[in-house]
């Protein structure tokens, strides 16, 4: 009975909500002297209103008892309410008390105004409970949202294609759920008692018990509500827009492989179909796959104008991959020389390169003390080029080169010694060089996991 | 006015207003309505992005960072025996003779050329198969050099297709579909990653001349389709004039054909400004490469100055031009240059009849280049981002077409099965991929579809699939057609 009472309340209060402005509005009106004869009107309505005030109030407390709402605007919503409600019963009196008389003076006008502020506050922060507090300002002019203080959301990036230690949870997860799930279950809502804004409360659950069984996504009633048919109405969310299949089967994803609050998208068994999702909608490839991984790029690619500049002297440069800010750079032209001025002008741009192809492009030793100062380099081709051991030393201190090619290069034993030091590389490449099999088995053993191919077959 | 006129005619002031009054007005209201812009995204400025997008990437560079950057198809066309060269059968040899089980042979298509027989003998491979390298590799004994780079090669035993026919099934395998008129992979790949060398066509097709038989090579399998024309395979032949009416005629001089070049391009630009023909652009820029290639190309096919350590490497073939092992050597010559695509074609596969005596000579005109090429491009570190692919169009019976006799036999062709093999960047190496039946008549297991095949190409390049389209008579078309998945087994 008392759940009933309870449930009826959002029925009861707009009714002296709305009996009691009028009744604010017609009591300026007839306090300045105004539609005399409503005075006896007015007294019934304020004496209407009061009661309904106090009618609502005792059904709000009971909902008080079994809803999940948050403390404050409760706490706020409820004082405000009785407020309301005696501040009414009091005009309601001063008017009963004299029905004939106008009524007048500071005494009947400033509890008039405070009752039509209370109204209006009591009123917003019971929509704020049941709607949520962003219920209006997210749907408010960008200018009244600034007023209001509130930022809108924005969906987290969906770009992994660099993040290499990215996790399930917090970069695929807790996205969707803020988008689609935190209007109502967050700490100021907890609708049913559910909390999905961070780990903690995802963990705790919600008034009928977890909502996540690890391992077992069909038992698991954070799944099994959003994956109901829509119409269905028990299916999450209630409004906004259904999750995608793809953040369907992520979460679905997560869940059976254990709900796991910090495990990384690269430990987890993936299927092809999860594979493909985030490939395909997080750009995310396994790290093995990604060439660019570990490297420290500036955030901003070159200006076009640069760009340009510098393919004016001969070079093709393009980013390694779209949306990528590293960069490849080859002669455009083969069998063209490629001058060490030339080289020195990609200095410019030296923090970007990654894979530097200078094959063939009669380069010399002094080009190489350029490359040298290029930090990101990852792959370098140098084959069939008149450089010799003191262009090579430099290259050992290129922190992230993993490939380089010295084919058919001058390069002999005492280049290879100075690379002995360079870690990052895993393959070299020595074919048709004056270095001697004692040479490569020196560097074989300075550096076991490199990978040395030589030409004599 | 007549209508023909109104190809001739650009837009007036007037047509302007009169077709896009109602867009005119609308966005004036839109002005007036929101003069901030208060109700509009903040970054719709961005989107305005310069470049052809397609599928929501901009042409000329990968979706996402590639493992490949070149690639080399050498197509077998008339479709290698996989049961003869890489698909090691040993029960056929109690089975020899015998009738193929209706169970194994179920529902596949078969041609008119066998349907009718009465008997569907089984024969094993007359060659002996052995372990090679520390994979394991099975190979038959005609693949001798192949089997020195085994540990190179990622094999894939389950290829399977749709056509039966060699037009379509090279057709199928070349362009994704069996119907003429869609552009070849090469021409795709230039079309979305565009050319890493201003002085040669980013793909190349190479010929073989040293074939006695063999089925018919349409220009169209390296055609660009749809695709603008500067895309399409450009042949390459042996002899003097690699590239058909490069050379300027006697009598005229480098300097003649600059400045008629010039003139030309301003009779062009004016026919541009009249029709605004993409076309147009096209031949502009085709014949201004044409005029690099004069020097580019002599350069690039020029062999003299390979020692002779290399031509012992490709074979003694690779120095007679136009056989397949020169070919093979210009092949690493032109990826040298960063040419995108090179495609050689290799015919006298199609063994109907006669296999023991042809298989011998076709394998060994082919095993040593195939095998110097994959060993010539590791020395070299290329192929650490150089894709090697061998392969036909589809396989080879395991009953013999006709009468099996002491000294002969020979196979249909068999689409429900086939081997193709993979060298070179981000594909593992030492793998066998896929298995098939006891009879290497059906894919028992991880089967690889053609468009599975094109989509892992397109993975390794760097381009998703699914999200390199071009539009052409109202409809996105893409290589893989809405087929296709990448085969991530095989990646390293």
């Amino acid at each position: 009975m008392n759940e009933l009472i309870g449930r009826l309340h959002p029925l009861l209060v707009h009714l002296p909500a709305g009996v009691l402005l009028i009744a604010c509005l017609a009591g300026y009106a007839v306090s300045r002297g105004k539609w005399q004869r409503l005075g006896n009107p007015l007294a019934w309505l304020f004496a209407a209103g009061s009661l309904g005030a106090l009618l609502s109030v005792w059904s709000g407390l009971q909902l008080a008892q079994q809803g999940s709402y948050e403390a404050d605007t409760l706490g706020w919503h409820k004082w405000l309410g009785i407020g309301t409600a005696a501040l009414s019963a009091f005009l309601a009196w001063q008017v009963l008390r004299r029905p004939l008389e106008r009524p007048s003076g500071p005494i009947f006008l400033i509890p008039n105004t405070l009752l039509l502020l209370l109204i209006f506050a009591t009123g917003h922060l019971g929509g704020s409970l049941t709607h949520g507090p962003e219920f209006l300002a997210e749907r408010s002019p960008r200018w009244i949202q600034r007023i209001a203080g509130y930022e809108p959301f924005r969906a987290a990036s969906a770009d992994l294609s660099r993040s290499d230690s990215a996790q399930i949870y917090r970069h695929l997860i807790q996205p969707v759920l803020d988008q689609s799930c935190a209007g109502c279950h967050r700490p100021g809502r907890m609708n049913g008692g559910l909390d999905l804004s961070s780990p903690e409360a995802i963990a705790k659950g919600g008034i009928s018990g977890p909502v996540i069984r690890p391992g077992n996504p069909q038992e698991s009633e954070l799944f099994h509500r959003v994956a109901l048919p829509a119409h269905h109405p028990k299916f999450m969310p209630t409004s906004g827009p259904a999750l995608t299949f793809e953040q369907v089967q992520l979460l679905e994803w997560w869940i059976a492989a254990g709900a796991s609050y910090d495990q990384q998208i690269q430990d987890a068994e993936r299927s092809p179909a999860i594979s493909r999702i985030l490939e395909q909608h997080y750009r995310w490839t396994p790290a093995g796959d990604n060439p660019l991984a570990g490297l420290n790029l500036p955030a901003a690619p070159p200006s076009a104008a640069l760009l340009d500049s510098l393919r004016g002297l001969g070079f093709i440069i393009k980013p390694v991959a779209h949306d990528e800010s590293a960069l490849e750079v080859m002669p455009a032209k083969s069998g063209v020389q490629v001058r060490t001025e030339q080289v020195a002008a990609l200095l410019r741009i030296r923090e970007q390169i990654v894979w530097l192809n200078l094959a063939g492009a009669q380069v010399q030793d002094g080009a190489l003390q350029h490359i040298a100062r290029m930090p990101n380099l990852v792959k370098l081709r140098l084959e069939r080029n008149p450089v010799s051991d003191a262009g090579i030393a430099g290259l050992a201190g290129l922190r992230h080169l993993r490939s380089l090619n010295l084919f058919s290069t001058g390069v002999t034993d005492a280049g290879l010694r100075s690379l002995a030091a360079a870690e990052s590389l895993q393959t070299i490449y020595l074919g048709g060089t004056r270095a001697t099999p004692g040479g490569i088995s020196a560097l074989q053993a300075a550096q076991p996991g490199l990978q040395i191919v030589t030409g004599n077959p | 006015m007549h209508s023909c006129d109104n190809y001739n005619r650009q837009y007036s002031r007037r047509d302007f207003l009169t077709r896009t009054t109602m867009g005119l007005g609308a966005a004036a209201l839109a002005g007036l309505l929101d003069p901030l812009g208060l109700f509009s995204k903040a970054d719709t400025a961005g989107a305005a992005e310069a470049g052809a997008l397609e599928g929501g990437f901009p042409l000329g560079q990968p979706h996402f960072p590639p493992r490949v950057k070149r690639v080399i198809y050498l197509f077998q066309s008339g479709g290698p025996s996989q049961v003869d060269l890489f698909d090691y059968k040993p029960e056929l040899m109690r089975m020899q003779g015998q009738d193929l089980p209706p169970s194994v042979r179920g529902t596949q298509r078969q041609t008119g050329m066998s349907a009718g027989q009465k008997s569907f003998p089984v024969v094993p491979s007359p060659y002996q198969f052995k372990q090679h390298g520390q994979s394991g590799l099975w190979l038959s004994d005609r693949l001798p050099y192949l089997a020195a780079v085994a540990d190179e090669l990622t094999v894939v035993r389950s290829m399977y297709t749709e056509a039966i026919n060699h037009d379509p099934a090279a057709t199928f395998i070349q362009t994704g579909s069996q119907q003429p008129g869609r552009p070849a992979i090469g021409s795709w790949v230039s079309y979305g990653l565009g050319s890493e060398n201003d002085n040669l066509p980013s793909f190349i097709v190479l010929l073989s001349r040293n074939t006695p038989s063999g089925q018919p090579l349409y220009d169209r399998l390296w055609g660009n389709g749809f695709l603008p024309s500067h895309h399409q395979g450009v042949k390459f032949r042996s002899g003097k004039d690699p590239v058909l009416y490069l050379e300027n005629p006697g009598g005229v001089t480098h300097a003649d054909r600059r400045r008629q070049l010039d003139y030309l391009s301003q009779l062009q630009q004016l026919q541009m400004a009249e029709t605004r023909d993409p076309e147009i652009e096209a031949k502009i820029s085709q014949y201004e490469m044409a005029f690099r290639m004069q020097t580019s190309v002599p350069e690039a096919l020029d062999v003299s100055g390979e020692p002779d350590h290399v031509y012992d490497l490709y074979g003694p073939d690779s120095r007679k031009p136009g056989t397949f092992a020169a070919n093979c050597l210009l092949a690493r010559r032109l990826i040298e240059r960063n040419v995108r695509f090179v495609q050689l074609y290799h015919q006298d596969w199609d063994h109907h009849g006669g296999l023991p005596q042809m298989m011998p000579d076709v394998c060994k005109v082919t095993d040593q280049p195939s095998a110097a090429l994959v060993q010539d491009l590791r020395q070299r570190g290329l192929l650490e981002d150089t894709l090697v692919i061998w392969g036909g169009e589809f396989g080879r019976t395991t009953y013999s077409q006709g009468k099996v006799t002491a000294e002969t036999f020979g196979r249909d062709h068999h689409p429900g099965c086939f081997t193709m093999w993979f060298a070179g960047g981000g594909m593992k190496k030492g793998l066998s991929y896929g298995t098939t039946d006891d009879f290497s008549f059906n894919v028992a297991e991880n089967g690889v579809h053609i468009h599975d095949f094109q989509a892992t190409l397109m993975h390794l390049l760097g381009i998703h699939h699914e999200q390199l389209t071009f539009k052409y008579q109202g409809r996105r078309f893409r290589l893989t057609d809405v087929h296709g998945k990448v085969v991530k087994d095989l990646l390293a």
